[in-house]
């Protein structure tokens, strides 16, 4: 069925970029080692200098046409390079952010660069993987270290809590996704999603390879947070350090959804009436669940944990359509997300204060007074995720649910809008107390009913850090460009969808 | 289906079902979590009788492969459990809720 021939050196080129991502986390932890990096910007520094590193070298080894590798377990295309850089370009911004952040919580201990790295490798190793088990390598690689990393602000109740339920849930996940595979492989004989496909149509009865799909779904269901599998996205968020969060939020999500397109298109197509059913109840759950539970979050983590799951919805949208433009669609949705979501979390993590990893919503009132550039940045992000042009945000969003529509799922699409509009009053209500309420010092102005002004808990804010600023800055301009001139970004995306 | 695939298989979901059941009933974290590793080893289980089933050694490694990724995951998941118990002597689920979930 597949010719198994020994790796040759020149097979290893279209992983390079991925080999220097691990080279770069292993100096990381020599430098530590040997003493370098007691204040953690050298180590950030290095680690900025592997990913530009690995970021050059993707770039000079773009493919044109995929190549596949390891037996066909591995297959090198323009869809893994893009995934690939953009988690380059998240892991970046993130190590650029970072050590402001860890000074203020006062945590110490340097294995927490060389994490966010190996995470980022199995990032974007997976949108190559053609095969179940790698797959759920793959996945495991993305997750190991962010459970670590969820508990890595030790002093806190709420990390270690946060690196608990992640996970406990995560590693629950994973054991039914294995669960599935092996059922899977019972029945078809076989994890290269070649092989599932070709065996699919030959198959007598299937009962044994949907229970084993279906398994395989649920446990993904969990990683990527679909709605009955949800629940521990909003403590893990509320917890965990908010750099971290800044990261995985937008880069787990691409990696998992581009590795889950492939997954379902390259190898179940076959099977597409079962799944797009499946797909069309969770992401409609999904959308409603998350859009419900934002509205009254007070934490502004938590309420964007809300949105994140909101988002996860939609992104199941182009799931359902599954059509090769769908998935560039999702890819445009993908990346407009994580660089809004990335900017965000940058600012949160720029005015948290020492003793609490979060900021709420009382506490951003009036800050359009105070930090005018930092309220306008946050309100572009915001205007972004609820997708109001001319932002990223809704382009994404108009595009994919064009995608949707086209193959035919209408009544889908204007739940999705109906659901968009209802998402669009949790945003404003962020951008409303930013600019309209007054500061927790001032006056309180006499008119009756801003009840939300009345509440006297909130603190004095700490100015953001130029490294933050700057990271919230390149969010925008990323936004803007996206959602002012996306041609070159969606000529890449039809190219190399497949 | 030959019967020894057969029984391991009926093993291997009776294993499942009880690792399934002990997460969501169990309120220590070590119990939830030998529970999970009961349901990694039930997939283990699987993949070998499957590989038999198959005609294929493919199976055999792949139970292999488990077996180094649970192993990753019980040392991460380990330092995580013994975290949270230093700080509190007593480890129940339920009382590891000062986020609201």
């Amino acid at each position: 069925m597949q010719n198994y021939t020994i790796v040759q050196i020149g097979q290893l080129t279209p992983i390079l970029p991925v080999g220097v991502v691990l080279a770069t986390a292993l100096v990381l932890v020599l430098i530590d080692a040997f003493g370098y990096g007691r204040r953690g910007t050298t180590i950030a520094g290095v680690g900025m200098v592997g990913v530009a590193l690995s970021a050059i070298a993707l770039v000079a080894s773009f493919p044109v046409h995929s190549v596949s590798g390891f037996g066909g377990a591995l297959r090198y295309d323009g869809f893994s390079a893009l995934v690939g850089l953009a988690v380059l370009l998240l892991l970046f911004l993130t190590l650029l952010m970072s050590p402001p952040f860890l000074r203020r919580m006062r945590i110490r201990g340097y294995e927490y660069y060389p994490l966010l790295l190996l995470s980022a490798s199995g990032m974007m190793l997976l949108p190559m993987m053609r095969e179940l088990i790698s797959v759920v390598v793959g996945i495991e690689l993305v997750s190991i270290p962010l459970y670590i990393l969820a508990g890595y602000n030790r002093r806190s109740e709420e990390s270690k809590e946060a690196a608990l339920k992640y996970f406990l849930l995560g590693a629950f996940a994973s054991a039914i996704l294995l669960y599935g595979a092996a059922f899977i492989y019972g029945s078809t004989g076989s994890l290269w999603l070649m092989g599932i496909a070709d065996a699919i149509p030959l198959l007598s009865d299937r009962w044994m390879l949907l229970l084993g799909l279906g398994l395989f779904l649920v446990g993904f269901g969990f990683k990527v947070a679909l709605f009955p599998f949800h629940v521990w996205v909003p403590d893990v968020y509320e917890g965990s350090p908010s750099t971290v969060v800044a990261f995985m939020s937008g880069a787990v999500k691409l990696a998992l959804f581009a590795v889950l397109i492939k997954v379902l298109l390259g190898g179940f197509a076959d099977l597409d009436a079962f799944w797009k059913v499946l797909f069309i109840w969770l992401s409609a759950a999904t959308m409603l669940g998350g859009n419900l539970l934002a509205l009254h979050q007070m934490s502004l983590k938590r309420l964007l944990a809300y949105s994140t799951i909101a988002h996860s919805g939609y992104l199941a949208l182009g799931v359902v359509a599954a059509t090769p433009q769908a998935t560039s669609a999702m890819l445009f949705y993908l990346l407009a997300y994580a660089a809004a979501a990335i900017g965000v979390f940058a600012i949160i993590a720029a005015l948290v204060g020492p003793h609490r990893d979060d900021v709420d919503m009382d506490d951003v009132r009036g800050i359009a007074r105070t930090q005018p550039g930092v309220a306008f940045l946050v309100t572009v992000m915001m205007l972004s995720l609820a997708g109001i042009p001319p932002t990223a945000g809704f382009l994404a969003k108009f595009y994919l649910f064009w995608e949707v529509y086209q193959a035919g799922y209408i009544g889908l699409v204007i739940f999705a809008i109906v659901n968009s509009m209802i998402s669009v009053y949790y945003y404003l209500r962020v951008i409303m107390a930013m600019y309209l309420l007054p500061a927790p010092g001032e006056e309180v102005p006499s008119s009756p009913g801003s009840d939300e002004a009345a509440v006297g808990t909130a603190r004095v804010l700490p100015a953001v850090a130029w490294h933050q600023y700057l990271v919230g800055v390149v969010s925008v301009l990323i936004i803007l460009a996206m959602g002012v001139v996306p041609g070159l970004l969606l000529y890449l995306l039809n190219t190399y969808h497949a | 289906m030959e019967r020894v695939v057969a029984y391991s298989l009926i093993l291997s979901g009776v294993l499942f079902s009880m690792g399934v059941l002990g997460v969501m009933i169990r309120r220590h974290p070590l119990v939830m979590f030998m529970c999970i590793e009961l349901m990694l080893n039930a997939a283990n289980l699987a993949f070998v009788a499957f590989a038999r089933h198959v005609g294929e050694v493919s199976g055999q490694i792949y139970a292999l492969i488990v077996m180094a990724v649970a192993a990753a995951e019980v040392a991460v998941g380990l330092a995580i459990i013994v975290a949270v118990y230093r700080h509190r002597m007593d480890v129940d689920i339920d009382d590891v809720s000062s986020l609201r979930g």
